[in-house]
């Protein structure tokens, strides 16, 4: 057992507080999207929804970012949201790291990420960006805008 | 729209009024673009397949491009762009088809219509380190050869048993014709810094016409009168060549 392993069930609680607390405002769910057809989208689209969480159903951090960090950022479109600290998965607890970088997908399945809140009362989706995975104790998720958002 | 009030004609692919497709959507209304990129893909896996054997027997089964069997792993009908990359899960090499820049419409003899449309199809080999470019990069020549013969016949074996296409009464298209395509690394539309693939871009121009529906109502021309006036640039003996379609006139 290597101290990461012992860390990472308290950072997964701790990670849960702000939520708790109610200061975590928006939820995001990973939407997997399976097409009958022969193309992608063709034929009957069945979505699998499967909430991110952090202990006791906590949803991670959610954040839109400002626009000096959208131009630091290399010109980011407006509305691109920072989703983390992700707890990694451990004996239980956390987010897979195959289930946000799509690895565990069929060949034409879509992935998005839906995030729902003030934000966006009836959801919004969008698609990931860049996922940073070389932290021992967290992921972070950049999400862009997919263009769908119900009203 | 009911049939009754419909135009009752066609234009390439779409005959009017469209039914609709339960499986396809929207996208129903050009097959002529997926009957072309199922032709392409047909004449690459039949004509390379072998060759594709061969050269990804020695990459890792991890490998994102020697996972496939084929030289084509995977069709997209439209553009491959990073947002597209970065929503579905794609498998290596990729044939990717779509429209591209201004169709231009035109008449074709006198009640008919012509639509001259350029195409990008895109060969995307994927993402190959030094040592795969040299096994691998060639299937973008080799595949872009192919289909520029492939078209040249009309037909290929491999394609609804070797029936003949691109004939103006019997296809969705008149005429296609594969005008260029160039080879190299190529980052997605609205990458930032993605990374580089092996991909070959094709141009193509096609042709396609409009027509009428079998059992319409056709064209209102009954007849039609011709008056070919003949000289040169310094004199003109008008009328000298008539012709009529109307035998009662």
């Amino acid at each position: 057992v290597t101290l990461r392993d012992e860390l990472l069930p308290t950072v997964y609680e701790a990670r849960a507080i702000a939520g708790d607390l109610g200061f975590r405002m928006h939820r995001v769910y990973l939407v997997t999207s399976v097409s009958s057809g022969t193309y992608v989208g063709d034929g009957v689209r069945d979505n699998t929804v499967t909430e991110i969480t952090e202990d006791a159903g906590q949803p991670p951090r959610i954040r839109w970012l400002k626009d000096e960090e959208l131009a630091l950022g290399g010109g980011l479109p407006k509305g691109t949201v920072e989703i983390g600290p992700i707890t990694p998965a451990f004996t239980g607890g956390g987010t897979d790291l195959s289930s946000l970088d799509g690895s565990n997908l069929e060949t034409g399945n879509v992935r998005l990420l839906r995030i729902v809140g003030p934000t966006h009362p009836n959801g919004a989706d969008y698609r990931v960006h860049a996922l940073t995975s070389d932290r021992a104790l967290r992921y972070m998720i950049q999400a862009l805008p997919a263009g769908v958002q119900a009203l | 729209m009911s049939v009754a009030e419909s135009m009752l004609q066609k234009f390439g692919g779409l005959v009017l009024p469209p039914s609709g497709d339960a499986e396809t959507g929207g996208a129903s209304l050009d097959p002529a673009r997926d009957m072309l990129l199922e032709f392409f893909q047909a004449v690459i896996n039949s004509e390379l397949g072998d060759a594709w054997v061969v050269a990804t027997a020695g990459l890792p089964g991890n490998h994102p491009v020697g996972k496939s069997a084929t030289p084509v792993a995977w069709c997209y009908p439209d553009e491959p762009t990073q947002q597209v990359l970065t929503q579905a899960k794609v498998a290596f090499p990729i044939l990717a088809l779509h429209r591209s820049g201004a169709g231009t419409f035109g008449d074709y003899g006198l009640e008919r219509d012509k639509l001259t449309q350029p195409w990008r199809l895109h060969y995307i080999v994927g993402p190959l380190d030094v040592c795969d470019q040299r096994k691998l990069k060639d299937f973008g020549v080799a595949a872009a050869k192919c289909i520029r013969l492939a078209i040249r016949q009309r037909r290929h074996k491999a394609y609804q048993n070797g029936a003949l296409q691109f004939f103006s009464d019997t296809s969705a298209l008149a005429g296609v014709e594969l005008q260029s395509f160039e080879v190299g690394p190529a980052v997605f539309t609205g990458g930032d810094s993605g990374s580089p693939f092996w991909a070959a871009e094709m141009v193509l121009e096609t042709v396609e016409l409009s027509g009428w529906v079998e059992g319409s109502e056709e064209s209102g021309l009954d007849g039609m009168d011709l008056v070919v006036g003949v000289g040169d640039e310094h004199e003109i003996a008008p009328a000298l060549v008539l012709g009529s379609t109307d035998s009662e006139t």
